[in-house]
């Protein structure tokens, strides 16, 4: 066994190391699930439309800084747990089992949200397309349950999109989105670019609440960047790297689009405007500039992008309903998957039931597309991140106070308390003004019930969580280590053998 | 037949030779079954997801040899998961070299629009139905398995590829493959927990 120089040393590193994922490849597969085009042109101009507030961009920028700051803490907390990618392992090591498996179940929830609120905007996105084009009129709830045919079936058969489509559909999203902006502020209202919707001063006004919440659903999929972590060439420098990259890229994008749309409209015309042409905003002001060809790819690529931020919210939404299968908090056949293509069937099959429910039940009661399924949805689920990261980041700030970790104390202390007092403040203005984002009475119902879902399953999981403690204990010990960590939950159970003697002849 | 090989048997079609188990759960299943046949010839010994070897006497096969020295050779890895995850990238290959080598398969590559298929049509059907009828019959009847069977339906059941076997199976098979599983000595259910988990991360990680 000693003549082994010639197959030389650290062969298994290097050919591991071979597929090994550098800064670009994981801000790429991060960046992948953020569509910008279905941001920009639905969330951006409904949110104008809706608010009536006109500081969006200064809160795109405010929420990138303040994410880049809550990831230092989360970056570093990512590298001494396994099972990374999920919001409710972090609240779990940090603010214990019955914490987390709260926000597990509001995570869940809230992923959910963001998956079904698209199949409103598919349907209003498309309708007008296929009459351009093809001179047929549709219902918005038939295109509706035409995406969601493909999303099921594509969920189910694992078929993600192709990293290399997902990596050309972005960057011509982001090209489409600079020709736009840059049109727009060729073309400002008044021969004068303004600058108001960048005053700071707009987010200290009533209903800052709201655009802050807006502008957090723009960046969710951020938090993904630290499931590479194992494949990542160097996950101290490359995972970090990758977050801010994505952070700042994405901010930049927003920043740019939803300012430039002010300038072409001026800033005191962007709300009427925006309430006018809807979702069509972006496309209406690019077509008086650039002409009807350019709309047209804007058009193409808009619904591309809502389908693939479908499939790929419906793919993480799946990916979390295994995830808590496999550790049974939730049903343990949650935690199947297809022998064949290796699928989360069960969770991907009930995330499509869920979103049928909801097309069905929006169709059947009339309710508008663009605004009570995309847009209440859609901020209620971005609400829902916003919750899950200022619980993370107290997580972060009790994990680091009871095992320092060799971290320093910028990483464990002073970016994650500021980062935490900031997004409780932000979590609370945007609750106060929850109204106002949707765009209803203080008084109207909805601004309770939509925030108070969380409340709801934040209850169920920590009753679950007391349930499982007393008459599911190994369970219990088990939750928050994810299916990625040998914790042997089907078949085999590694504790077994715990304290009796050895009676086997081979070890 | 080596542990390996009935399990590339178990998960291969025996009629027309494709595999029936997605490839990522095929390779770390292969990959654990390489390592169980190291642990089952007492040349490897796992503890708390580290590998290492006993110096016993090394096995006649080829392929477990080869693998053997290449764990002697690189002493800087001694993560059960690192090594799951290496020899998951051949595994199918490797055991397909050697169940050639042995007569037992024929492989036929196809030209297909992307590339080529490969299909590994066995020389005799019920020599590769055998594994899985054996493992079926002795669960199904109640069985005491020995290690190699209990590791073998430990690997169909940690690769997610348990209905394709026990179709019918019902709680009282599942509870006698766990049982065989339980008296598993600690090193191989290490390997099938490692296995288990490995296979689940591939199906969380988007871009496998």
């Amino acid at each position: 066994m000693s003549h082994s120089s010639r197959l030389g040393a650290d062969s298994v590193s290097r050919t591991l190391a071979h597929s090994r994922l550098g800064v670009p490849s994981v801000v790429f597969f991060v960046l992948s699930a953020a569509t910008p085009l279905t941001v920009v042109a639905g969330v951006v101009t409904t949110g104008f439309a809706v608010t009536g507030i006109i500081g969006l961009p200064i809160a795109f920028v405010a929420i990138a800084a303040l994410l880049a700051l809550f990831s230092v803490g989360y970056v570093a907390m990512s590298r001494h747990i396994t099972n990374a990618g999920a919001f409710y392992t972090y609240v779990t090591h940090g603010l214990g089992r019955p914490a987390g498996v709260a926000a597990a179940y509001m995570a869940l929830i809230a992923y959910n949200l963001l998956q079904v609120g698209l199949y409103g905007i598919i349907g209003v996105a498309a309708a007008p397309q296929l009459d351009q084009w093809f001179g047929i009129t549709i219902d918005w709830w038939i295109i509706a349950l035409a995406a969601w045919a493909i999303v099921a079936v594509l969920g189910v058969l694992r078929v993600d999109v192709n990293g290399k489509v997902l990596a050309v559909l972005l960057l011509s999203e982001i090209a489409i989105i600079l020709v736009y902006s840059i049109a727009s502020l060729g073309n400002p209202a008044g021969d004068e670019v303004t600058f108001d919707t960048l005053a700071v001063s707009n987010l200290f006004e009533t209903g800052a609440g709201a655009i802050l919440a807006l502008a957090v659903l723009g960046f969710v999929g951020f938090e993904a960047s630290v499931v590479y972590s194992e494949e990542s060439r160097n996950p101290r420098r490359t995972v970090p790297m990758a977050t801010f990259t994505s952070i700042a890229i994405v901010g930049a994008v927003y920043l740019l689009a939803s300012w430039s749309m002010s300038v072409a409209t001026g800033p005191d015309q962007i709300v009427g405007f925006s309430q006018q042409y809807a979702n069509e905003t972006i496309f209406v002001l690019a077509d008086s500039t650039l002409g009807s060809t350019w709309v047209d790819i804007g058009h193409a690529l808009f619904i591309t992008s809502v389908l693939a931020a479908m499939i790929s919210f419906h793919n993480t939404s799946a990916r979390y309903g295994f995830a808590l299968g496999r550790e049974r908090v939730l049903p343990h056949a949650l935690g199947r998957t297809s022998p064949q293509s290796g699928a989360p069937v069960v969770a991907s099959v009930l995330q499509s039931v869920f979103g049928l429910a909801v097309i069905v039940i929006y169709a059947a009661l009339g309710l508008d597309p663009l605004i009570e399924l995309f847009f209440y949805l859609g901020t209620t689920g971005g609400f829902g991140v916003l919750t899950l990261v200022t619980l993370t980041s107290l997580g972060v700030i009790t994990f680091f106070a009871r095992q320092p970790s060799g971290e320093n104390a910028v990483r464990r202390v002073v970016a994650p308390v500021i980062a935490a007092a900031l997004l409780i403040v932000v979590l609370a203005v945007a609750l106060a003004n929850y109204d106002i984002m949707l765009g209803v009475a203080p008084d109207a119902p909805q601004r309770w019930i939509l925030p108070g879902i969380f409340v709801v399953f934040a209850a169920i999981g920590v009753v679950w969580a007391r349930y499982l403690k007393t008459s599911r204990p190994d369970v219990y010990e088990a939750i928050g280590r994810g299916a990625n960590a040998a914790t042997g939950m089907s078949v085999v159970n590694l504790d077994d053998e715990v304290g009796q003697p050895d009676q086997q002849s081979i070890r | 037949m080596q542990l390996a090989d009935e399990f590339f048997f178990i998960i291969h079609d025996v009629g027309n030779g494709k595999l029936r188990l997605h490839a990522r759960a095929a390779g770390l299943g292969l990959a654990g079954a390489l390592l169980g046949e190291l642990i089952l010839s007492r040349n490897l010994h796992v503890a708390s997801g580290t590998l290492s070897i006993t110096g016993a006497e090394a096995p006649q096969d080829d392929l477990a040899y080869r693998i053997l020295r290449q764990l002697d050779a690189d002493q800087h890895n001694r993560s059960l998961r690192t090594w799951l995850a290496y020899l998951a990238q051949g595994a199918v290959e490797r055991v397909a070299v050697r169940l050639t080598r042995a007569g037992e398969i024929e492989p036929s590559k196809s030209r297909r629009l992307f590339g080529t298929s490969v299909r590994y049509l066995p020389t005799d059907p019920k020599v590769a139905a055998w594994p899985a009828d054996r493992l079926y019959g002795r669960v199904g009847r109640g069985d005491p398995l020995d290690f190699q069977d209990a590791m073998l339906a430990g690997l169909i059941a940690v690769t997610g590829f348990t209905r394709q076997v026990w179709w019918d199976g019902d709680a009282v098979t599942m509870r006698h493959i766990s049982a065989a599983v339980a008296s598993l000595p600690m090193s191989l259910r290490e390997v099938l927990a490692n296995t288990e988990a490995a296979v689940g991360d591939a199906t969380l990680s988007p871009h496998k």
